[in-house]
């Protein structure tokens, strides 16, 4: 135990936090009646993008406030880090597309 | 548990605040922002100039999307004449109140003409020179040197400038470099960053407030006005007439910043994802009613130290000093009480919290302090465990990272003191709240250190007032907005301050020290 603090140290760990996400899982978010896919994980920390905030086209994560446009991936604001992979996946995502290609 | 009753006026800066910090998350905002980016598309594609600019419909996008968000800071929606940053985006125009008109009638319809326009926008860049040249040439270069010794100390400065970042190397290289011409060959950039910095010089406002903004001689002059009405609105005296000069918006500023802080203390909201800041203001009445010891913690000290628990708060912790150190024991065990009992606390909220103050040498010239005459102490909540919010460091490394920090931050104030200076001096702190607080520093990063609110405290020595050297810092490891800080948490915060400097010169006025080991590392 430490005299001054009265703590008792812990294990020295240095926790994964995305690590319980899954590589390559994925979000969807819909923008003006379009719907686009981006991973799951922030690029600037690796912080769930589950839990960011949607305005708009703008999505902020929770952790840090890097702020996205969600139609075009870019970072608008925030800290430093790499843009967002952002695809436009209404099309694919089409009931009656889907349907006519079966039918095709 | 005793609850504090908030008032519901600090509920209002809350919004206000919190208003003004996430003007890109405001939807109609956005919204303004895509129907503006649409339409000056619109006009770029009437325009010969669309074929000089060559850039793709993105990305201009993109640019008008971002001038957008930077015009809006820190206030809001810019004026009529800070429309020269988007006719500059266009490259329409380049700080030219006329052209830029131009821009804005094009974009909003020509109700915009009969806006009225304030004397000292009609020449902006004469008025700025003209500022200039009041100082006699021979001042001119001593003053941008001092101006630029001033930026160096400063803490980050992150400003907008030719499409690039400026940072406080950057404003220093400018100031230098204005110091060895005349006002008539500065650049425009050159003399909007100069006049920036002498208006911040000569009015005393948190020239951060500023950072992420566009620097232009419009958008200076906007802010500066914005920030002296807010001055004067929150101070309940009249909002004066437009400036005419810089001279005068300067002196109006200064003397409104004066007058609010007899009654207010001025605070600051940090983001530290992008290093916006805000100002804001609360009344010294509001931080006055909550300074009382709850019944709780007086029966604390009794039972830990034996006091008299009627005693009004200064004297209440005078008596716990003195009685502590009679018993034998070391005078930092108070503050050690009064920490643990602000890191338990319900009323607000925290992960650990983290008290420095000088041990008790040196305090005739503070200047002379070394690390390890600042003592430190970090008190973590009970059930605290760092891991558990994903926090690199243990117990004993959050200590000694934040504790030499601070021991570094008090040593570093304290040479404001001095006219012989060892190394750059610190300037001072207002109380501020801070979120995102661990996504550019290394140092936050491994201690957790992602909420916080920081209220620094005088101590007084022999009849002598030293600000800046002790404070308060509670901390919260968790992200999310609902875990922020507030603006009306700073009045709870700011009470652990007062009581923290209530203590210490109880210590001081017996001249007595806190032991020298508080001034150390921690042994594992």
């Amino acid at each position: 135990m430490n005299e001054r603090t009265g703590a008792v140290p812990e294990e020295f760990t240095i926790p994964e936090p995305a690590a319980e996400i899954d590589a390559g899982s994925t979000l969807l978010f819909t923008v003006g009646g379009r719907t686009y896919e981006v991973p799951a994980t922030c690029p600037h920390r690796g912080a769930p993008l589950r839990e960011a905030v949607q305005t708009g086209p703008f999505l902020r994560c929770a952790w840090h406030g890097a702020t996205f446009d969600i139609r075009t991936g870019r970072l608008v604001r925030g800290p430093q880090c790499p843009d967002l992979q952002s695809v436009d996946v209404t099309d694919s995502l089409s009931v009656a597309k889907e349907l006519a290609s079966w039918r095709s | 548990m005793t609850f504090v009753v908030r008032e519901r006026v600090l509920y209002d800066i809350d919004v206000e605040v919190d208003r003004r910090i996430r003007i890109l998350d405001d939807e109609s905002r956005a919204r303004t922002a895509d129907a503006m980016a649409a339409r000056a598309l619109s006009i770029l594609g009437e325009s010969c100039d669309i074929a000089a600019t060559e850039i793709d419909s993105d990305d201009a996008t993109a640019l008008i999307g971002d001038l957008w968000y930077r015009s809006n800071i820190p206030f809001g929606p810019p004026s009529v004449t800070s429309w020269d940053l988007l006719a500059s985006a266009l490259g329409i125009a380049r700080f030219d109140v006329s052209d830029a008109l131009d821009v804005y009638t094009r974009l909003l319809g020509e109700h915009a003409r009969a806006l009225v326009m304030p004397e000292i926008y009609r020449d902006l860049d004469a008025a700025a020179r003209e500022y200039w040249y009041e100082i006699d040439g021979d001042d001119r270069p001593l003053l941008l040197l001092e101006l630029k010794q001033r930026v160096d100390c400063l803490e980050r400065v992150r400003f907008y400038a030719d499409a690039r970042t400026i940072t406080n190397a950057d404003i220093a290289s400018a100031l230098a470099s204005c110091a060895a011409s005349p006002p008539s060959a500065w650049s425009a950039t050159e003399l909007a960053l100069a006049t920036l910095v002498r208006l911040w010089a000569d009015a005393g406002f948190c020239l951060q407030e500023y950072n992420q903004a566009i620097v232009s001689l419009p958008h200076i002059v906007d802010y500066a006005v914005a920030r002296r009405d807010d001055y004067c609105k929150t101070a309940g005296i009249e909002i004066p007439a437009p400036p005419a000069t810089f001279g005068e918006l300067a002196h109006s500023l200064r003397f409104a910043r004066q007058v609010l802080e007899r009654t207010h203390l001025r605070c600051l909201r940090f983001d530290g994802g992008n290093w916006e800041r805000r100002e804001f203001s609360l009344t010294r009445a509001s931080l006055d009613r909550v300074l009382d010891v709850p019944d709780e913690l007086r029966k604390q000290l009794d039972a830990q130290f034996g006091c008299d628990i009627t005693l009004d708060p200064p004297d209440l912790l005078r008596a716990a000093v003195e009685s502590c150190i009679e018993s034998g024991s070391d005078p930092a065990e108070v503050l050690k009480c009064l920490a643990q009992w602000a890191a338990d606390s319900d009323e607000l909220p925290t992960d650990y919290v983290v008290i420095t103050a000088p041990v008790g040498i040196k305090l005739e010239r503070p200047w002379e302090l070394d690390y390890q005459d600042v003592a430190c102490h970090v008190a973590y909540r009970t059930g605290f465990v760092p891991s558990v919010d994903g926090v690199p460091l243990d117990y004993v490394g959050i200590a000694n990272v934040i504790g030499q920090r601070m021991r570094y931050n008090v040593v570093k104030k304290a040479q404001n003191y001095s006219l012989v200076k060892r190394f750059p001096p610190q300037s001072f702190n207002l109380p501020d709240i801070a979120s995102a607080e661990d996504a550019n520093h290394e140092g936050h990063r491994v201690s957790g250190i992602r909420q916080s609110c920081r209220v620094p405290t005088s101590i007084h020595y022999r009849g002598v007032v030293w600000k800046g050297l002790a404070d308060v810092r509670l901390n919260r490891t968790v992200y999310g907005v609902d875990r922020e800080f507030r603006p009306s948490d700073i009045p709870l915060a700011a009470r652990y301050a007062r009581w923290l400097g209530w203590t210490i010169d109880a210590v001081y006025a017996r001249d007595a020290t806190i032991d020298p080991s508080y001034g150390k590392l921690l042994q594992r």
